[in-house]
C-alpha cells in the first residue's frame, strides 16, 4: 500500500503544483472576495453577508438564474442525444464519413464569439435574414427569432447546439473507438437487434465517456455567456440574460466585484449541487 | 443474397440523405462566412446578407496581414497553444493515471476539488488570477497565458475517464508480468487512450487558441498580442470591416482544421485488444 | 468593451497617465482615481476659455476641474438624403418637433422593407431625445431622483414603442448594433438613425452616400433635445508621472493637440476653435452643413446627459424594461414603473 500512496503522490504531483496556485487558490479567494465590497480600483471592505441578503431581493439574479437553468436543461440532453446518434451515424462504414465527421466539428473550432456574428444576420427578423428568407419563400410567417422575449431563448440554444453538436460527437466517437468488435461480433451472432444492441453493450460501454459528457456540457452551458451577449445581448427584456453574464457585468461594468463573486458563489453551488446528484447517480449506470 | 445488399443500399440511401441534410446544416452558415471574407467594403454593406460571391477579391486577405502584424499575433497564439498542449498532456494524464488506477487516502475528495473548480466561471477567478501573475512577475508574458491554461482540470477528468475505459484485465496481466506503475502507465494505459489523448489535444487547442478574455487582460503590448485580441481589434468601436474579420476568422480557425484532418485517423476503430488471455 | 479595458489598464498599472472615460467619469471620480487639475491649470495659466462650457461643468465635481474635454460632440440625426428623394419626403427643418418625426416616419414604406427610424436599445442615449421631446426627463436636474415614471417621460417611450408594435421601425432594431443601423442607414433601407462623429467618418468611408447631420426633433415648448456628450481626458491619481501627463494632456487638449487632431480628421471641432472647421470640411463631402448644424446645436439645441456615479447601473435597469414596452409585453407606464424602487436603490447606494 505504502508504495502505491508514493507512486500516486509521485504521479499528481506535476499537476497538482500549478492546479493549486493557478486554480485552486484563485477558486477560494473569489469566494473571499464575495464577503467584500470592492471596486477593483480601491481597496476592498468588509461586508459580511450583504452581497448574499441583496441577492435574493434582486430580480434580475432571479431572472438570470431561470434563463440559465432553461438553457442549460433543454441544451444538454439535447445536445448530448444528438451527439451521440450523430457519433454512431458516422462511425457506420459509408462514403466520405471522415469528411462529413469534419464538417460537423467545424462549427466548434471557432470561438462563441465568431458563431454568434455569423449567427446575427441569418437570423434577422426580416426577409433579409437567411432562414426568414427560405421560410417565407415556403409560405411561413416571419419568425422573430432574436427579437421576441418567446423565441430568443430558444433561438440561442439552436446556435448553441450547432456549435457543439461537433464537439461532442468527437468525444462520444472516441468512446466508440474504444469498444472492441468482438463485441458486436457476439451479439450479431446472438441475433440482437440494433436496439438491444445500443442498450445493453454501446450505452453501459460508453458510459463513462457519456458521465464526462454530460458532466462537462452541464458546468459548461451554466456557464453561458459569449454566446448570449453577443446575439442579444441578454435581451430582449432580460430574456436571455444568463447568471454569468449578469457577474461579467456587475464585475466589469458596474464596479462590484464583490457582488460579482458572491453571485458566482451561489451559480458555483447550484452547478455542485448538480454535478454531486449526477455523480451519485452515476454508481447506477456508468460501468468502470 | 441480392436482395440483401440492395436492401442494404436502399437504407444507405436513406442515411446519405440525411447526411446532406446534417452538411446544409452545418456548412451554410460558414458558407456565409467565406463568401462575406471576399466581399467588397461597399458589398459588405449593400449585400451583406448575401450568400453568392460576385467577384473574389482576394486583397481583403492581403490587407488582413498588412493591416497589423497578423503573422506575430499567429505565432504567439501558436506558442502558447503548443506550450499549453504539453503541459497538459503531460501533466493531467499523470494525474489522470492517479485517479483513475491508484487507490491512496482522500482521492475522491481531492478528484471532487478538482471537478469543484470548473464550476466556477473563468471571468471571475480572472482577477485573482491576475493578482498572481502580477505578483510573479509575469503580466503582459504569453507565459501568463500558458500557465493559466495548463493547469484547468479539465484535461485530468476527460483522461480519468478515458483511462477507466481501458480494461482492468490488461493491468492485472501486466502486473503478473513484473511491470511496476510507470510501466502500466507508460505502455498499457497510454497507448489505449490514443482517442482520449488526441481529444484533449483538439479540445486544448480549441480552447487556448480561442482565448479571448484572459488575453485581454494579461497582454498589454502589441508584441504579445494573439490571433483573438488582433481579430478584436478589426471590430474597432466604429468601424467594423466584415470582409477583413470574417477573413482573418477563416485565417485563424485553419490552424486547428488541420490538426483535427490529421488526427483523424486516431478516431479509427479498432483498438487491438491483443494480450487479453482466456 | 472600451471602457472596461481602459479601467482594466487603470486599475492594472497604476503608473497609466490618463484614461478617457465617457459614462464612467463620475463613478472614477468618486472612487477617488482621478487627479484634481485646479491646481496644473492655475499654475500654467491655461485659458479655458477655449473649452464649451458645458463641457467643463460636466468635468466639474465641487468646483474641482478632473478632466479636460474631448470629442464634445452632438449625437445627431442623421438624414440620408438619397433616401428622403427616392420617395419623395422633405428632409426636416433644424426646429422639427415630435408630431412632425412621426409623420415622416410613416411616410416611408415600411411594408416594402424602407424604414423611416429605427430606435437603438443599447443606449439610453438614443431614447432620451424622445423623452426630452415630450418634456420629461429619467432623472430630476439634480440627478438625486427618478422621474422617469412621471407622464411626460412614459409618452416618450409610448411614442416609440406605439411605433415599433405598428410595425414603422425594423423589428430587428431592437438587437441592432451601431455597425447594423449604420448598415441599413448607408444601403438605403434606413432614412434616419441617430449617430456620433464616429458614424459619421464609418459611412463617409462608403461611396456615394449623401447624407446631413441634423438636430433631434423638439418639443414646442423645448428645443434642448440633441444630446451633447462629452469624453474626458485625466489623469490618474495614482500616477507617478503626474508632469509628464499634464505636459501631454496640456498638448492634447490645447490648441496644437485639437487643430492636429482634426486635421487628421477624425472628429468635428469641438473646442470654441473656429478656424478648426475649415480644416476639417472637405467641400464637397457630406455632411454639407455639420458646421452651421454643429454650432447651432451647441447654442440652441443641447442637452447633456443625465450622468452620475451607478448610470451604468441605472441605464441596465432601464433599457430591458424599455425593450418590454416595444415589444408590448410591458405598457409603457408598466415599464417605467417597474424599475423605479431598483434605480432608486442604485442611486442610495451610490450617494454614500
Amino acid at each position: 500500500m505504502r508504495e502505491e500512496y508514493r507512486a500516486a503522490f509521485l504521479f499528481l504531483l506535476p499537476n497538482i503544483i500549478g492546479f493549486l496556485i493557478f486554480s485552486l487558490i484563485p477558486t477560494i479567494a473569489s469566494f473571499v472576495i464575495s464577503f467584500m465590497d470592492w471596486s477593483l480600483l480601491t481597496s476592498p471592505t468588509f461586508a459580511g453577508l450583504s452581497n448574499y441578503k441583496e441577492m435574493i431581493h434582486d430580480s434580475v439574479f432571479w431572472v438570470s438564474m431561470k434563463n440559465t437553468a432553461i438553457y442549460s436543461f433543454i441544451k444538454v440532453p439535447l445536445n448530448l442525444i444528438l451527439s451521440l446518434l450523430l457519433a454512431i451515424l458516422l462511425n457506420k462504414k459509408l462514403h466520405g464519413r471522415n469528411f462529413f465527421r469534419s464538417i460537423a466539428f467545424l462549427p466548434s473550432v471557432c470561438s462563441s464569439v465568431s458563431v454568434a456574428l455569423i449567427w446575427s444576420p441569418l437570423m434577422e427578423s426580416s426577409e433579409n435574414g437567411l432562414i426568414n428568407h427560405v421560410l417565407v419563400k415556403m409560405g411561413f410567417n416571419i419568425i422573430p427569432f432574436l427579437t421576441s422575449q418567446k423565441f430568443a431563448m430558444a433561438s440561442v440554444i439552436l446556435v448553441g447546439l450547432w456549435k457543439e453538436l461537433g464537439y461532442f460527437m468527437v468525444i462520444f466517437l472516441a468512446g466508440l473507438q474504444g469498444i472492441s468488435h468482438s463485441y458486436y461480433e457476439a451479439a450479431a451472432i446472438d441475433g440482437a437487434s440494433p436496439a438491444t444492441t445500443f442498450f445493453h453493450i454501446t450505452f453501459p460501454l460508453i458510459s463513462p465517456t457519456t458521465f464526462f459528457a454530460l458532466t462537462t456540457s452541464l458546468i459548461g452551458s451554466f456557464q453561458i455567456f459569449d454566446l448570449t451577449s453577443v446575439l442579444t445581448n441578454g435581451g430582449p427584456a432580460n430574456a436571455t440574460n444568463s447568471l454569468v453574464m449578469y457577474i461579467y457585468q456587475n464585475g466589469f461594468k458596474f464596479f462590484r466585484m464583490g457582488y460579482a463573486s458572491s453571485l458566482s458563489l451561489i451559480l458555483f453551488l447550484f452547478i455542485f449541487v448538480i454535478t454531486y446528484i449526477q455523480n451519485h447517480f452515476a454508481n447506477k449506470w456508468v460501468v468502470n | 443474397m441480392a436482395m440483401a445488399q440492395s436492401k442494404k443500399s436502399y437504407k444507405n440511401i436513406g442515411w446519405y440523405l440525411l447526411l446532406a441534410v446534417l452538411f446544409f446544416f452545418f456548412f451554410v452558415p460558414f458558407w456565409w462566412m467565406i463568401a462575406t471574407s471576399f466581399k467588397s467594403d461597399t458589398e459588405v454593406y449593400t449585400k451583406a446578407y448575401s450568400l453568392l460571391i460576385n467577384q473574389f477579391h482576394f486583397e481583403n486577405y492581403k490587407d488582413v496581414f498588412s493591416s497589423m502584424p497578423f503573422g506575430k499575433y499567429f505565432m504567439n497564439t501558436l506558442f502558447v497553444t503548443v506550450m499549453v498542449i504539453l503541459g497538459t498532456l503531460t501533466t493531467s494524464s499523470l494525474a489522470a493515471y492517479a485517479f483513475a488506477r491508484l487507490h491512496f487516502p482522500g482521492r475522491d475528495a481531492l478528484f471532487f476539488l478538482y471537478l469543484a473548480t470548473l464550476m466556477i466561471p473563468r471571468q471571475v477567478t480572472l482577477i485573482p488570477n491576475f493578482i498572481i501573475f502580477r505578483e510573479l512577475g509575469l503580466l503582459d508574458n504569453l507565459w501568463s497565458l500558458i500557465l493559466s491554461g495548463i493547469f484547468t482540470a479539465y484535461g485530468t477528468f476527460l483522461l480519468r475517464q478515458s483511462f477507466l475505459t481501458v480494461p482492468r484485465e490488461l493491468e492485472e496481466a501486466a502486473v503478473i508480468d513484473g511491470y511496476g506503475y510507470w510501466a502500466r502507465f507508460s505502455k498499457i494505459v497510454l497507448p489505449l487512450s490514443k482517442s482520449g489523448l488526441v481529444t484533449l489535444l483538439i479540445i486544448t487547442m480549441l480552447n487556448i487558441w480561442n482565448e479571448y478574455l484572459y488575453a485581454l487582460v494579461f497582454i498589454q503590448t502589441e508584441a504579445h498580442r494573439t490571433l483573438t485580441l488582433g481579430i478584436a481589434l478589426l471590430r474597432g468601436d466604429f468601424d467594423v470591416r466584415w470582409n477583413l474579420v470574417m477573413a482573418a476568422t477563416l485565417i485563424s480557425i485553419s490552424p486547428i482544421v488541420i490538426v483535427y484532418l490529421a488526427c483523424q485517423k486516431y478516431f479509427v476503430e479498432g483498438i487491438a485488444l491483443t494480450g487479453v488471455k482466456g | 468593451m472600451s471602457c472596461f479595458q481602459d479601467f482594466v489598464k487603470i486599475w492594472l498599472f497604476a503608473s497609466i497617465i490618463w484614461g478617457s472615460l465617457g459614462y464612467y467619469f463620475y463613478d472614477f471620480q468618486k472612487l477617488g482615481v482621478l487627479e484634481n487639475l485646479n491646481p496644473y491649470i492655475e499654475k500654467d495659466k491655461i485659458d479655458m476659455s477655449i473649452y464649451p462650457t458645458m463641457g467643463i461643468e460636466e468635468a466639474t465635481v465641487d468646483g474641482k476641474v478632473y478632466g479636460l474635454p474631448w470629442g464634445y460632440a452632438p449625437l445627431y440625426m442623421l438624414i440620408n438624403l438619397d433616401t428622403f428623394e427616392k420617395y419623395g419626403v422633405t428632409p426636416p427643418s433644424m426646429d422639427w418637433t415630435l408630431d412632425d418625426f412621426e409623420k415622416l416616419v410613416k411616410a416611408f414604406p415600411a411594408k416594402d422593407g424602407i424604414y423611416g427610424f429605427a430606435c437603438g436599445t443599447k443606449n439610453l442615449s438614443g431614447i432620451l431625445p424622445f423623452i426630452w421631446a415630450k418634456n420629461g426627463a429619467v432623472l430630476t436636474d439634480d440627478k438625486s431622483q427618478y422621474v422617469g415614471d412621471s407622464k411626460e417621460a412614459v409618452a416618450g417611450v409610448k411614442l416609440l414603442s406605439d411605433l415599433y408594435q405598428q410595425g414603422y421601425f425594423p423589428k430587428d432594431c431592437i438587437n441592432a448594433t451601431a455597425d447594423t443601423l449604420r448598415r441599413w442607414f448607408s444601403n438605403g433601407t434606413l432614412a434616419m438613425t441617430i449617430g456620433s462623429a464616429q458614424e459619421i467618418l464609418a459611412v463617409q468611408k462608403i461611396q456615394g452616400v449623401r447624407f446631413e447631420a441634423w438636430t433631434m426633433p423638439q418639443s414646442p415648448t423645448n428645443k434642448h433635445t440633441t444630446v451633447n456628450k462629452s469624453n474626458d481626458i485625466c489623469i490618474c491619481s495614482a500616477s507617478k508621472q503626474k508632469a509628464a501627463a499634464w505636459t501631454f494632456l496640456k498638448f492634447l487638449r490645447g490648441k496644437e493637440g485639437e487643430s492636429l487632431y482634426v486635421a487628421a480628421k477624425r472628429f468635428p471641432p469641438t473646442l470654441n476653435i473656429p478656424e478648426n472647421w475649415d480644416v476639417y470640411l472637405n467641400a464637397g463631402e457630406y455632411p454639407k452643413q455639420i458646421k452651421e448644424v454643429s454650432q447651432a446645436i451647441v447654442k440652441d439645441y443641447s442637452h447633456n446627459l443625465p450622468l452620475r456615479t451607478g448610470y451604468a447601473a441605472i441605464e441596465s435597469k432601464i433599457l430591458p424594461a424599455f425593450q418590454a414596452s416595444m415589444l408590448g409585453t410591458m405598457t409603457a407606464e408598466q415599464a417605467m414603473t417597474s424599475v423605479k424602487a431598483d434605480i432608486t436603490k442604485i442611486i442610495q447606494q451610490n450617494s454614500k
